[in-house]
C-alpha cells in the first residue's frame, strides 16, 4: 500500500519537543522548584487528561469539524460517576459506574455525529447546541459539590506506579500509542486523512464520508467522557462547573499539535508534545509568580500564532506561494466554515 | 418558472408561525406574560443581544464571524466602571467603553483576513485574552457604575418604548436598509455566495469584510453602554449569557455558516424567539439551567428541521 | 466522426437528427447541433487595428513568469499558447492584480497604470474571464441578474441605494444581446448551462464597459453553439476599437480568431507570430522541443 505523504514529511514534532525542553529550561532556571520530581509527578497526572481528551477531538478536526461540546460531555461524565456513587443504599461496581460514565460520551457524541453526518447540519452549530443542553443537564443534577467516598476509585487516578509515573498518563501513552496505529495503518484512519484532505477526491474514490466523519464524534465523545471520569477520580468530587471552557485550551493543544484545521494533515506525536507545553503551563507560570489568571491569556496567544504557522503552511501548499483566498472555494456542502 | 428558488413555504412564515406558537404556549401558563412590565422586561433583555445578532449577520453572510463580542462586551463594561470609579468623567468612560471594542473588531478582522485564519477559532483564541485580562483587572467583582444619565437612559423615555429599545429599531432599520437596498448590501451577499469571484469582480473583499468587523465593533460598544446602563456594574462575566443566545438566535433564523444567505427580519425573529423562551421559562420560576436545555435543544431542533426542509427539496 | 458508426443529436430537449455518421459532415452535425446553418464557427478577421491600447513590459512573477512584455492593439485578438506548466494560466491573474508582480509595467494607452487589485483592474477598464467559472467566474447561488451586473454594482443607481428596475432591465438587455438562455434574469445561474454562464461572466465585463478583455480558455467545457457565439461576441468587441487577450490550449480556436500569437514555455515568452504566418505543427514544435 503507497504510504500516504502526509505522515512525516514535514512534521512539526520535533519542532514542538524542541520548544517544550526549552519551555522547561526558562521555567527551571526562573525558578528551580519547577524541575522537581514532584512537580513534574504532578504536571504528568493532571496533563494526561487533557492529552486524552485532545487525542479524542483530533479525528474530529482532521476531518474538517468541530466538537465544541466536549467540555460539556466531560463535567457531565464526572457529575454522572460522582452521582453513581452517592446513591443511597445500593453499590455499583466500580467498573458498571465507570462504563456508565463513557457511555455518557459515547451517546452524546453519536448524537453529534448523527446530526451532523445524516441530517447535514453544520458541527459548530449542532455541538454548539449539545454543549447547552448537557451543560444545562449537568447544572441540573449537581447544584452543588458531589464527593465521591470511594476509595478504590480515587486512586484509580491518583496512584503512581514505581512511585513515579501517574497511572493517568499511561493511560494516555497506551490511547496515543493506539490512536497513532488506528490513524497510520487502518483504512478507517487513513480515510479519515483522505477526507480531510480533499472531501471530494475521496468521495469519488469510493469511500463513504459520512462514515469518516461520524466515527470521531463518537471517539472525541468517548474521550472527553473519559477524560471527566479520570479527572474525577483525580480531584475527588464533581460539580457543575468543570469542563466549562475546557474545548479551548484543548482545540490549542490540537492545533499546536500540528493538526491543521483545514484538514487531513497532522499526526499524534505532535498532540503528545503540545499537551507536554499546556499542560505545564499553568504550572511554570504560578511557580515564577505570574497569577493564574493570564494562563487563558497566554494560552490565546499560542492558539493565535498556530493557527497563524497552520496557515501559511497551507497557503504554501495550496498554492506555492503566500496568497490567501485558497480557503476561501466552495467546500463539502455546509459542513464546514 | 423553472430554475427558480421554490419554497411552498417560506422559511420566515415557518418561524413566524413558531414564534406565535411559543407565545401562545407561554400566555397559558400564567397570566403574567402579556402584562406591560413583562413585555417591556422583555424587550430590554432583548436588546443587547439582538443589536450585536443583527451586527453579526452581514458578518456571517460574507463568511466571517466573531464570537468575542460577549468577552468584548464584558471587558468594555469593566474598563468604563474601574475609570468612572477613578474619577473620569462620564463622557470619556463611554467613549472608551465605545471603542474598546472596535479596536478588539479591528484586531480580529485584520489577522482573520490578512493571515487568512479560522474566524472561529481566533476569536475564539480573543475572547481568552479578553477575559483574562478582565481577570486580572476585577479577579471576577463586579463593579458599579451608576449615573443619572445612564439611570435616566435606562428608564425614563418620553416615547412608549425605553430608549435602549429605540436604539434597537435604529439598528434593525439601518442594517436592513443597509443590506437589503444599498449597493454594498448586494455585495456582501455576492461575497459570501463566492468570494473569490467577488474579489475577481474587482469588489474588494478584504475591506468589506473588515469594515462589518468594525461596525459589530461599534455595536458591541453601543451594546455595552446599554448594558450598564441596565444593569448598573462593569462585571468581566456579562458575556456569558451573551454568547449562546446570540448565535443561537443567529442560527435559528436559518443563517448557514457556509455565507451568502440570510437576513435581518430572520435574525430579529430568532432573537425574538430566544427572548421569548427565556422570559416565559423565567416567569414559570424554572430554573436557569433548564433555560439553557430549553434553548440548545430549540437550536438543534429547528436547525435540523431547515436540513431536512433543504435536503428534501432538492430531492424533489 | 472516426470511431463512431452512427450520431443521435439532441437540441434542446428533443432529439435533432439520428443519422449514420459515415454519410454526414461535419459541418451537417454543427449545422444540427446549433441548429441553423452555421457555416462560419469562427468569425472573419478583417478589423483595422489601431493603436497600442495595452502593453506590458519586463513583467515577471516569483520563479513562475520572467520578462513578459507584449503589447496588444485596438481591435486585436492576441493569444497567448502553452502547456501546462508554461506560466500562461497565471499570466492574466497577474496582469489582473489578482497575484502581485515581482516587476514590470502595465501601460495603458501609453501610460503607466498601478494594478494592485482587480478593483484598480477593473477602473482602468479591465475585464476578466477566468478559467474557472464556477469557482471564479460567477456565484453560482446568485441570479443571472447579480452576476451580470457585479462588476458594475456601483453605476446601478444613485447613491448607495440600488435602482432594481436598473438592474433588471440592464440584465435582460444583455440576455437579449448575447443570446443567453434562461428563463429570466432572476434564475438561479445554477440552472444555467456552462456555456450560458460564460456567457454571463462576459456579459459582466460588458456591461462594465471594459476595453481589455482577458479572456482563459473562453470555450473550455462549452457546446459548439455557444463557442461559436462567443468567438462573435469578441469579434464584435474588437470592432468598437477593444482589445481581447486570450489563453487558449485549443489549437484551431487560436489559429482562426487570434491576429497574433506568444508561445511560452517556462515562464517566457519564445516566440511571437502573426497568425497568418504561422501552423500548428511549428507552434506545437516550439513548445516541445
Amino acid at each position: 500500500m503507497r504510504r500516504i505523504s502526509v505522515f512525516g514529511r514535514d512534521s512539526i514534532t520535533p519542532s514542538l519537543a524542541l520548544v517544550y525542553a526549552l519551555m522547561v529550561l526558562v521555567f527551571s532556571l526562573i525558578n528551580p522548584r519547577f524541575f522537581s520530581l514532584g512537580n513534574f509527578k504532578a504536571i504528568m497526572a493532571s496533563l494526561a487528561i487533557s492529552g486524552i481528551v485532545a487525542i479524542g477531538l483530533t479525528p474530529v478536526i482532521l476531518t474538517r469539524n468541530f466538537d465544541i461540546s466536549i467540555g460539556s460531555i466531560f463535567g457531565l461524565g464526572m457529575v454522572v460517576v460522582a452521582k453513581l456513587f452517592n446513591i443511597p443504599g445500593t453499590a455499583i461496581p466500580i467498573p458498571v459506574i465507570i462504563l456508565a460514565g463513557l457511555s455518557v460520551g459515547v451517546v452524546i457524541g453519536a448524537i453529534n455525529g448523527f446530526l451532523i453526518t445524516r441530517v447535514g447540519i453544520n458541527s459548530i452549530i449542532v455541538t454548539l447546541g449539545t454543549l447547552a443542553i448537557f451543560r444545562g443537564l449537568t447544572f441540573y443534577w449537581s447544584l452543588s459539590n458531589i464527593s465521591i467516598p470511594k476509595e478504590a476509585f480515587l486512586r484509580l487516578g491518583r496512584y503512581f506506579v514505581f512511585d513515579v509515573v501517574p497511572l493517568p498518563f499511561i493511560y494516555f501513552i497506551v490511547l496515543l500509542v493506539m490512536g497513532y496505529f488506528l490513524l497510520r495503518y487502518t483504512p478507517t484512519g487513513r480515510n479519515m486523512y483522505l477526507v480531510g484532505a480533499n472531501p471530494t477526491a475521496a468521495r469519488l474514490a469510493g469511500i463513504k464520508i459520512s462514515r469518516s466523519q461520524f466515527i470521531p464524534f463518537i471517539i472525541s465523545g468517548f474521550m472527553a467522557a473519559l477524560g471527566g471520569v479520570i479527572n474525577a477520580s483525580q480531584v475527588g468530587f464533581a460539580n457543575s462547573t468543570f469542563g466549562t471552557g475546557y474545548e479551548f485550551k484543548i482545540l490549542t493543544i490540537v492545533v499546536l499539535g500540528g493538526i491543521s484545521l483545514n484538514g487531513g494533515r497532522g499526526t499524534l506525536p505532535g498532540v503528545f508534545f503540545a499537551t507536554l507545553i499546556i499542560g505545564s503551563i499553568s504550572n511554570g507560570l504560578a511557580l515564577i509568580d505570574i497569577p493564574i489568571n493570564w494562563r487563558d491569556a497566554f494560552i490565546g496567544i499560542i492558539l493565535i500564532v498556530a493557527i497563524s504557522v497552520d496557515s501559511l503552511q497551507h497557503q504554501m501548499k495550496t498554492t506555492g506561494v503566500f496568497k490567501s483566498s485558497k480557503r476561501n472555494t466552495i467546500l463539502l456542502k455546509d459542513k464546514t466554515v | 418558472m423553472p430554475g427558480m428558488k421554490k419554497r411552498a413555504i417560506p422559511d420566515t412564515a415557518i418561524l413566524l408561525i413558531f414564534l406565535v406558537a411559543l407565545t401562545a404556549l407561554f400566555s397559558t401558563t400564567g397570566r403574567n406574560f402579556f402584562t406591560y412590565a413583562n413585555i417591556s422586561t422583555m424587550l430590554n433583555n432583548m436588546v443587547v443581544a439582538g443589536i450585536i445578532a443583527i451586527a453579526i449577520t452581514p458578518l456571517i453572510i460574507t463568511r466571517g464571524l466573531d464570537i468575542s463580542f460577549g468577552a468584548s462586551l464584558s471587558l468594555s463594561t469593566v474598563i468604563m466602571a474601574m475609570l468612572y470609579d477613578r474619577g473620569t468623567p462620564q463622557l470619556t468612560c463611554l467613549l472608551i467603553g465605545l471603542l474598546l471594542p472596535i479596536f478588539v473588531a479591528l484586531f480580529n478582522g485584520v489577522l482573520a483576513e490578512y493571515l487568512n485564519l479560522i474566524p472561529l477559532i481566533l476569536t475564539l483564541a480573543t475572547t481568552s485574552i479578553l477575559i483574562a485580562v478582565g481577570q486580572v483587572l476585577t479577579n471576577g467583582r463586579s463593579i458599579l457604575m451608576i449615573t443619572d444619565e445612564l439611570f435616566n437612559f435606562a428608564t425614563k423615555s418620553p416615547f412608549i418604548i425605553p430608549y435602549p429599545v429605540v436604539i434597537l429599531i435604529l439598528i434593525l432599520l439601518v442594517y436592513w436598509y443597509f443590506l437589503s437596498f444599498t449597493k454594498t448590501g448586494k455585495q456582501i451577499y455576492f461575497i459570501g455566495a463566492n468570494p473569490r469571484a467577488a474579489k475577481l469582480s474587482g469588489m474588494r473583499v478584504k475591506f468589506i469584510k473588515i469594515a462589518l468587523y468594525l461596525a459589530m465593533g461599534l455595536v458591541t460598544g453601543i451594546a455595552a453602554i446599554i448594558m450598564v446602563s441596565l444593569s448598573g456594574i462593569g462585571y468581566i462575566y456579562h458575556g456569558n449569557n451573551l454568547t449562546l443566545p446570540v448565535l443561537s438566535a443567529v442560527f435559528l433564523g436559518g443563517m448557514s455558516l457556509a455565507g451568502g444567505e440570510g437576513s435581518i427580519w430572520k435574525t430579529v425573529i430568532g432573537v425574538t424567539i430566544i427572548t421569548v423562551i427565556f422570559t416565559g421559562l423565567s416567569l414559570m420560576n424554572i430554573q436557569f439551567y433548564f433555560i439553557q436545555i430549553f434553548q440548545g435543544l430549540a437550536l438543534v431542533i429547528i436547525v435540523a428541521f431547515y436540513e431536512i426542509r433543504k435536503n428534501r427539496q432538492v430531492a424533489k | 466522426m472516426s470511431i463512431t458508426d452512427r450520431t443521435v443529436v439532441l437540441r434542446d430537449g428533443k432529439k435533432v437528427g439520428d443519422v449514420l455518421t459515415d454519410e454526414t459532415s461535419k459541418q451537417d452535425l454543427v449545422n444540427m447541433i446549433v441548429g441553423k446553418d452555421f457555416s462560419e464557427l469562427y468569425p472573419k478577421k478583417d478589423i483595422a487595428k489601431g493603436n497600442i491600447i495595452f502593453e506590458v513590459k519586463n513583467l515577471s512573477y516569483l520563479d513562475k513568469l520572467h520578462d513578459i512584455s507584449f503589447c496588444l492593439r485596438a481591435g486585436e485578438i492576441v493569444a497567448f499558447f502553452g502547456l501546462l506548466g508554461s506560466g500562461i494560466h497565471l499570466l492574466f491573474n497577474v496582469i489582473f492584480g489578482d497575484l502581485k508582480k515581482t516587476t514590470g509595467e502595465i501601460l495603458i494607452d501609453g501610460r503607466i497604470t498601478k494594478i494592485t487589485h482587480p478593483s484598480a483592474a477593473k477602473k482602468n477598464n479591465l475585464g476578466f474571464v477566468p478559467i474557472d467559472r464556477k469557482e471564479e467566474g460567477v456565484a453560482l447561488s446568485m441570479d443571472v441578474k447579480t452576476n451580470i451586473m457585479a462588476a458594475n454594482i456601483e453605476n446601478i443607481g444613485k447613491g448607495m441605494r440600488i435602482n432594481k428596475r436598473m438592474e433588471t432591465k440592464r440584465s435582460e438587455e444583455w440576455v437579449e444581446k448575447l443570446s443567453i438562455k434562461t428563463p429570466s434574469v432572476d434564475a438561479v445561474l445554477n440552472n444555467l448551462s456552462g456555456g450560458n454562464q460564460q456567457k454571463v461572466v462576459v456579459a459582466k465585463w460588458l456591461e462594465r464597459e471594459s476595453r481589455i478583455l482577458l479572456m482563459a480558455e473562453p470555450t473550455r467545457g462549452i457546446d459548439v453553439g455557444s463557442k461559436a457565439e462567443i468567438y462573435k461576441i469578441a469579434e464584435e468587441f474588437c470592432q468598437k476599437g477593444s482589445g481581447v487577450l486570450i489563453v487558449s490550449s485549443e489549437l484551431p480556436e487560436i489559429m482562426a480568431i487570434s491576429d497574433r500569437i506568444l508561445v511560452m514555455k517556462d515562464g517566457m515568452i519564445v516566440g511571437e507570430y502573426r497568425t497568418e504566418d504561422t501552423n500548428p505543427s511549428e507552434l506545437m514544435h516550439i513548445v516541445t522541443s
